[in-house]
């Protein structure tokens, strides 16, 4: 798709037609996960009628067609955190599903995340906001450095920087769990 | 090897994706934005306008009607198109505000404290007035010209105990313990922290009604106000200090504006500059073109060091925070002598110096490199992974510097924010570190540290904060992660305050005094 945006300016233009039908369904699951599908419904519409709305300040040679509406999508979230919060702490006093000692080694990624939804929700929690917007960004909605930094009108060095604190943060709030075993280091700690 | 990105990703991975009633909501959003963009002048093409006829002849008085509707309506229209068009107020002359009372704030939760060391919280700046508001408000700078009197300039917002879009400003005279609320002069916003020759004697840069730079000075602790518009030359004060009521010397921005949309504290084209006479007259220096400086310090009316980073960056990529720019004045920043940066570490995305007399200075250094930085409990790699920050000390006024010894080991990844040396071998430098900790019943990787020397670098004590067990309602404890500001007009004497963040409602504020 021509990532330019250049529209006509009333009536639909083709090419956000276009950009619409690509991008909504992960938009809207990007914020879903973020603050739950009732919320998202409303923030994925309002992402994209701000998107149109400011369509002619769209400049592809600052950033792709994804990280822009994903930055837009993620200014959005940032005026709801209380409601992210909110789920993240909720998430994060549930019981674990799974009982994480009994892992084998056939684990996938999902069963592990599963039975440490509580620990990642509590760790992701944890995060201040730029934090969080940076993680996020590139674990759930796949955008590179240069993406992020796009998106949130940074530099590519402050997105770097800044998910890598993110990473280090998330881990701390993992506490012990063993990446190279893909388990806790010591049995019990639920 | 799977790491924590992909249990990220399997996180809320049956999350599942828009259904029918989301895609149409969104298209009538978008129909909705289409509508107004039709009706919005600035989202199409200008059109050639016609004027418009009425295909039905009406009754006299119908006429008469319509055409005073008209007449009002263009009226109406013409006001509004008035006030939109006319340009913001602006200061030509001096202007010295009426007296105001302060008035109290509401008192801090009393019962909480921090067991650490002789630190504890002292109050809660604004503690139940902020609204709710997701964007801030940020604390703004922080000022204790006494070890009992303390001032924090407040950020635009909307609180029930102060003004609409606030501009406040906070000040305590019993060692942050209460605080009282003073409004500032009406179209006013602060550009730099207050700089105080005493309790009372005080000055600011600001900005009138949004464009125009000011200088403003107090002699009544922040009851009335001197506004005098800044010369063109000047700039917008961004950082200065004061050695009396009316000598003030410091940097300015040519606009105000950030060098780099990720680099928010640094300042291209900074100037030097100095008055003697309250503001009345400025005198004011150039830095060479391949430096910008963003720090400086004059212990005495003719020592000075300045620090920053070299100009030639762009905007996308920021400074290099690696190697910096140093200069020394000896006539009072009239003239200026570079020296080597430090080596071992960079000015950093915030640099700070600090000077006790002519002979002693301390600065915030900035240390990254590519590896793994790891501790306890986590590690990240990667380039640019490892990042700290060091306190580098000069005993002959800045023109050499000797890297700090380290922090201690239990602060492996200082984060500093804020120095302040009360003394030429008393320091105290506050920010955060990745230090475990929970707030309730959630993990929290960042804790809020002070490190203290009493021996010029030789040996850091460290005090860590932990995140009360009742935090004020709708708090997030991000204000608890990481300091600040500090500032510790004599030892033992300190107030720090904590960073606001996405909506806490109020500000940690600590002391090791009182």
């Amino acid at each position: 798709m021509d990532e330019k945006l250049r529209a006509g300016p009333i009536g639909a233009p083709p090419d956000f037609e276009d950009a619409f039908r690509e991008h909504f369904a992960p938009v809207y699951r990007f914020i879903a996960r973020r603050v739950g599908t009732d919320l998202a419904e409303d923030l994925a519409a309002e992402a994209f009628a701000t998107a149109y709305r400011r369509r002619v300040a769209y400049d592809p040679d600052r950033g792709s067609l994804r990280s822009w509406l994903f930055g837009i999508a993620a200014n959005l979230v940032r005026e709801h955190w209380r409601d992210e919060q909110q789920l993240l702490e909720l998430d994060a006093r549930l019981a674990p599903a799974v009982d994480i000692r009994s892992f084998d080694d056939d684990a996938d990624d999902r069963v592990v995340a599963a039975a440490l939804a509580p620990r990642i929700a509590g760790a992701l929690a944890g995060l201040n906001a730029e934090q969080r917007d940076v993680l996020l960004l590139h674990a759930w909605a796949g955008l590179s450095h240069e993406e992020i930094a796009a998106a949130l009108g940074i530099a590519n060095g402050t997105a770097r920087s800044r998910l890598s604190r993110a990473r280090a943060a998330l881990r701390a709030g993992l506490g012990d769990f063993d990446f190279t075993r893909w388990t806790f280091k010591e049995a019990g700690h639920a | 090897m799977p790491d924590e990105i992909d249990l990220l990703r399997a996180f809320r991975a049956d999350t599942p994706g828009p259904d029918d009633a989301a895609w149409e909501r969104a298209r009538a959003a978008l129909a909705l934005a289409e509508g107004a963009a039709a009706t919005d002048p600035s989202a199409r093409p200008q059109r050639p306008s016609r004027i418009r006829g009425f295909g039905r002849p009406r009754a006299a008085r119908g006429r008469v009607i319509l055409a005073a509707a008209v007449v009002i309506v263009v009226g109406v229209a013409a006001g509004v198109l008035a006030t939109v068009l006319a340009p913001p107020p602006s200061l030509n002359a001096p202007v010295t505000t009426a007296w105001q009372p302060a008035r109290p704030l509401p008192a801090g939760p009393t019962g909480v404290t921090v067991p650490a060391g002789t630190w504890h919280l002292m109050s809660y700046l604004v503690p139940t007035g902020w609204q709710e508001n997701t964007t801030g408000p940020e604390p703004g700078w922080l000022t204790c010209p006494t070890a009992g009197t303390c001032y924090v300039e407040g950020d635009n917002a909307t609180s029930p105990s102060g003004p609409a879009d606030m501009n406040s400003l906070y000040v305590s005279s019993d060692g942050a313990q209460t605080w009282s609320v003073l409004p500032v002069p009406g179209g006013v916003t602060f550009t730099s922290a207050l700089a105080c020759a005493s309790a009372t004697d005080c000055a600011a840069g600001g900005l009138y009604y949004g464009h125009q730079p000011v200088y403003l000075s107090t002699t009544t602790g922040g009851h009335s106000w001197t506004m005098r518009p800044l010369p063109a030359d000047v700039g917008q004060i961004i950082t200065f200090a004061c050695v009396s009521a009316t000598t003030c010397r410091g940097l300015a921005s040519p606009t105000g504006e950030p060098a780099s949309p990720g680099f928010a504290t640094i300042f291209a084209g900074m100037r030097f500059f100095a008055t003697t006479d309250g503001g009345r007259n400025f005198t004011v220096t150039s830095f060479p073109k391949d430096a910008a400086m963003q720090s400086v310090t004059c212990p005495t009316d003719s020592h000075c060091v300045a620090i920053g980073v070299y100009s030639h960056f762009t905007a996308a990529d920021g400074p290099d925070l690696d190697h910096g720019v140093l200069m020394t004045s000896a006539d009072g920043g009239l003239t200026w002598q570079r020296h080597a940066w430090p080596k071992g570490y960079g000015p950093g995305p915030q640099p700070e110096v600090t000077c006790t007399d002519a002979s002693h200075c301390a600065m915030i250094g900035f240390v990254e490199r590519n590896g793994t930085e790891g501790n306890q409990v986590g590690y990240t790699s990667g380039k640019d992974a490892v990042q700290y920050t060091v306190i580098g000390f000069s005993a002959d006024g800045g023109q050499t510097w000797t890297r700090t010894s380290t922090f201690p080991r239990s602060m492996p990844y200082p984060s500093i924010n804020a120095l302040t040396c009360p003394t030429t071998t008393t320091c105290y430098a506050a920010g955060s570190d990745l230090i475990a900790q929970h707030i309730g019943n959630t993990y929290n990787a960042g804790s809020s540290v002070v490190a203290v020397t009493d021996n010029a670098g030789r040996s850091w004590q460290r005090v860590t904060f932990a995140v009360p067990a009742k935090v004020p309602g709708g708090m997030q404890g991000d204000s608890f992660m990481d300091i600040g500001q500090i500032d510790c007009p004599q030892a033992n004497a300190c107030v720090a305050i904590g960073v606001s963040d996405q909506g806490s409602p109020s500000t940690p504020i600590y002391t090791n005094h009182g």
